[in-house]
C-alpha cells in the first residue's frame, strides 16, 4: 500500500477537526446570546444626510434613548425629529420618534448648538447592545421643505 | 529517489493551505461588511460635495453679475437615480433647491441644497421637465404649492467627474443662475 503523503492526510483532518470544533463552539456562544461580539465594539451613532446633523453624544437606559444633535450646517434649523427602529427587536419593536427639546420656529438651533432629542422608547435590556437604524427629519428656518438623513446606531443599554 | 525533506515540504504546503482557508472566507467577510458602510459614507461625501460645490458656484456666478459664467467639475457619486434643479413656489414666496436622489436597491437617499440665489437650468440634450423626484417631496404634494423641475439625465448623473456650466442669465424676467451638465 502507499503510504506516501499519509501525514499529510492526518494533520489536514485534525486541522479541519480543531477548526470546526473551535468555531462550532464560538458559533453556539454567540447563537445562544452568551457572548455578543458587538458589545466589544464602541457606541457609535451616525445621522448620515449631506452632514448637516451629527450625532455626537448618546445614551440609553431605562426607556430612554437620548442623543445629542448638532447643527453642523450653515442655517438655523427650526424642527428636528429623529426615528430609531430596533432592526434587532432586542430592546423594542417598530419605530420610536421624538423631538428635539427646544428647537422652535422662535428659538432656532443656530449653526454649531447641540440640541437634546429624549425618545422614549418604552424599555431596554441591560448590557445588551441595541442596532438600531436613525432617520432625521429637519427644517431650516429659511427653508420650504423638509430635509431627511438616514444612518445607524450602536449603543449598549445601561441600567 | 531522494525523499530528504518530503514531511517538510507537505507539513509547509498543507499549513498554507489551511492559512488560505482561513483567511480567504474571512477577508471576504470582513469586506463585505466592512464594504457597504465604507460606500454609504463614501457616497454621502460626495453628494454632500457636488450639490454645496453646485450651490455655491451658483451664487459666486449669480453675484458676480448677469451674464458670468464658468465651467466646474464635480464628482457625481454611484447610483443616482435622480438629478435635479427645482423651485418650489408657495404663493408668497420661491425656494430654489439642487437636488439628487441615489437609490442602491435597497435604500433611498434624499438630499436636496438650498440655494441662497434663484436657479435655474437650460432644457437640452441632459436636461429635461420631468419632475418624476417630485413624489419624493412632501412639499411638492401640498395643496397650493407649486413644483417647476429641471431634471438632468444620461451621462451626468453617471458616475465620475462631470462638468457643469454654471451662468447667470436672464430667466422669465428675473435674473437666475443657471446649472445645466456641460459634456
Amino acid at each position: 500500500m502507499n503510504k506516501k503523503g499519509q501525514l499529510s492526510i492526518e494533520t489536514l483532518i485534525l486541522y479541519g477537526l480543531i477548526v470546526l470544533v473551535a468555531l462550532s463552539a464560538v458559533g453556539a456562544l454567540i447563537y445562544f446570546d452568551v457572548l455578543d461580539l458587538g458589545g466589544y465594539l464602541p457606541d457609535t451613532c451616525d445621522l448620515g444626510g449631506k452632514g448637516d446633523l451629527k450625532c455626537e453624544e448618546m445614551q440609553f437606559s431605562g426607556t430612554t434613548l437620548s442623543l445629542g444633535v448638532r447643527n453642523t450646517g450653515q442655517r438655523p434649523i427650526e424642527s428636528i425629529t429623529i426615528y430609531v427602529e430596533d432592526e434587532e427587536g432586542t430592546h423594542f419593536s417598530g419605530i420610536k420618534s421624538a423631538d428635539a427639546t427646544g428647537v422652535a420656529v422662535t428659538t432656532p438651533l443656530a449653526p454649531g448648538d447641540i440640541a437634546a432629542v429624549k425618545i422614549d422608547v418604552g424599555g431596554s435590556n441591560p448590557g445588551k447592545v441595541l442596532r438600531g437604524s436613525l432617520k432625521a427629519e429637519y427644517k431650516f428656518k429659511d427653508g420650504a421643505i423638509t430635509q431627511e438623513s438616514a444612518g445607524n446606531i450602536r449603543i449598549t443599554a445601561g441600567i | 529517489m531522494n525523499r530528504k525533506g518530503q514531511v517538510s515540504i507537505e507539513y509547509l504546503i498543507l499549513t498554507g493551505f489551511i492559512v488560505l482557508a482561513i483567511i480567504v472566507p474571512s477577508a471576504i467577510f470582513l469586506y463585505s461588511v466592512t464594504n457597504q458602510n465604507v460606500q454609504g459614507t463614501l457616497s454621502n461625501q460626495k453628494a454632500s460635495d457636488l450639490g454645496n460645490g453646485l450651490v455655491n458656484d451658483a451664487k459666486q456666478m449669480y453675484y458676480l453679475g448677469l451674464y458670468s459664467n464658468k465651467i466646474v467639475e464635480h464628482d457625481v457619486p454611484d447610483n443616482v437615480k435622480y438629478m435635479y434643479v427645482f423651485e418650489l413656489d408657495d404663493g408668497a414666496n420661491k425656494y430654489y433647491y439642487f437636488g439628487l436622489i441615489i437609490s442602491d436597491g435597497k435604500k433611498e437617499s434624499v438630499y436636496n441644497f438650498q440655494s441662497d440665489v434663484p436657479l435655474t437650468s437650460e432644457v437640452g440634450t441632459y436636461v429635461t421637465t420631468d419632475d418624476s423626484a417630485k413624489s419624493y417631496i412632501q412639499e411638492c404634494q401640498a395643496p397650493g404649492n407649486t413644483c417647476n423641475f429641471f431634471s438632468f439625465k444620461d451621462s451626468p448623473t453617471k458616475p465620475g467627474k462631470k462638468q457643469f456650466k454654471i451662468e447667470t442669465k436672464f430667466d422669465g424676467g428675473d435674473v437666475k443662475s443657471s446649472i445645466t451638465p456641460f459634456i
